[in-house]
């Protein structure tokens, strides 16, 4: 009981904070994580981080309780039906708009890069045939600086090198070092950015975006949540730019501002003209 | 959920035995055999007699590289996956580059090399 009381303190940070919603029937696995978090930062126990964060939490505390909160769990080219229609739907229409100059692209939860580093290589891939493709901006976002500093680095084990990305692609767009770990070559990070970002707080960027990739976030958010992330991220788009979400993920009862488009197997979304 | 003829070359019982387990998910049947004149002999019987073929590099007798250009030229066409320890740039490029349909690196994990299988052959 007293346990319950102290995982549902942290549990209510990680709601306000992230907006994520720990249930009681994931407690378990809260306080499994809680405490290594505890053993990390040197206390005895459970009770002993609970104690110091009710003094406030802040600095590598907060920083650790964000990163437990959030689900990194990712492979190369995830659900890769959506990384062909970005190449051969999503790209092309923006050409054909008249969308000439530098194409600017966020990935709004880019967890340890496989993300970015997968739409590079689409389309830098789709460039040997299709030359039109013009140059990318990405910027890439996440709540977790932890996880954003292992995007930006673009180091990845041997297991996670091979999760999604085909061999041909590895060799030509990564270096093994001595550690065994895979790196990513300088030129495919050219036009990346990084910046940390909850996409619950209030935010700015420096430019719009033709297309946001903004997967498997919603599904961990109440409907007002989602609701005010979509309408955030509808205001970042350019008239006609598209909105990824996750394969599981629809905007059904959540936004009337955008149509959805079918390309292949994969659902986006485009930006409906005001 | 589709179903292959898996036919494994390696040289380990225990890599057998685990590929055995994790791709039972999309095997019709799957046959062993433990270094590469092993397999030749078999193929020569029924070159089209799998779906898809596992094989390690370093074996006994003879080796994977050697196994995959002998059965090149013996006219097979069926998609082989190199699965070994082996995890130079170099290595994988020539491998790549002499016409595997995908290059695994041990150590890996069952939903790997059943993602990869699956991608491939859809």
């Amino acid at each position: 009981m007293e346990n319950l009381v102290l995982l549902k303190f942290f549990a209510d940070f990680i709601e306000a904070e992230l907006g994520i919603i720990y249930v009681e029937a994931n407690y378990y696995q809260l306080e499994h994580r809680l405490k290594n978090i505890a053993t990390q930062l040197g206390f005895a126990g459970l009770t002993e981080l609970h104690r110091s964060a009710r003094s406030g939490i802040a600095g590598q505390l907060r920083s650790l309780l964000l990163d437990i909160a959030t689900n990194n769990e990712t492979s190369f080219f995830r659900d890769g039906a959506i990384f062909k229609a970005l190449s051969e739907a999503m790209v092309p229409e923006l050409i054909k708009a008249g969308n000439k100059r530098n194409l600017q692209l966020w990935s709004a939860a880019s967890s340890a890069g496989q993300e970015v580093y997968s739409i590079a290589m689409e389309l830098d891939q789709a460039k040997l045939s299709n030359p039109a493709i013009p140059s990318i901006q990405i910027l890439a976002s996440d709540v977790s600086e932890t996880i954003l500093k292992r995007a930006e680095s673009g180091s990845y084990s041997q297991l996670e090198v091979q999760r999604g990305l085909p061999a041909r692609l590895m060799i030509h767009y990564f270096d093994k070092n001595d550690q065994d770990q895979w790196v990513v070559k300088g030129a495919l990070k050219n036009g990346m950015t990084f910046k940390k970002l909850n996409l619950l707080h209030e935010w700015r960027h420096s430019t719009t975006f033709d297309i946001v990739f903004c997967r498997n976030v919603l599904i961990y958010q109440g409907v007002e949540n989602k609701t005010k992330i979509i309408k955030k991220i509808w205001s970042d788009l350019n008239p006609g730019g598209y909105l990824v979400l996750g394969a599981a993920e629809s905007l059904f009862g959540l936004s009337q501002d955008f149509d959805q488009v079918v390309h292949g197997s994969a659902v986006f979304y485009r930006k409906k003209a005001s | 959920m589709r179903k292959y003829k898996i036919l494994c070359i390696d040289d380990s019982r225990s890599i057998h035995a685990f590929l055995e387990e994790c791709l039972r998910p999309v095997s019709e049947k799957m046959e062993h055999v433990y270094n590469g004149q092993e397999a030749i002999d078999k193929l020569r019987l029924d070159l089209k007699a799998f779906d898809v073929i596992i094989l390690d590099w370093e074996m006994p007798v003879k080796d994977g590289p050697t196994t995959f250009n002998e059965l090149k030229i013996m006219g097979l066409t069926t998609p082989v996956f190199m699965l070994t320890s082996k995890n130079n740039p170099s290595d994988i490029l020539q491998m790549i580059e002499a016409g595997v349909a995908e290059y695994m690196m041990k150590p890996f994990t069952s939903d790997i090399v059943l993602e990869k299988i699956q991608l491939i052959l859809g």
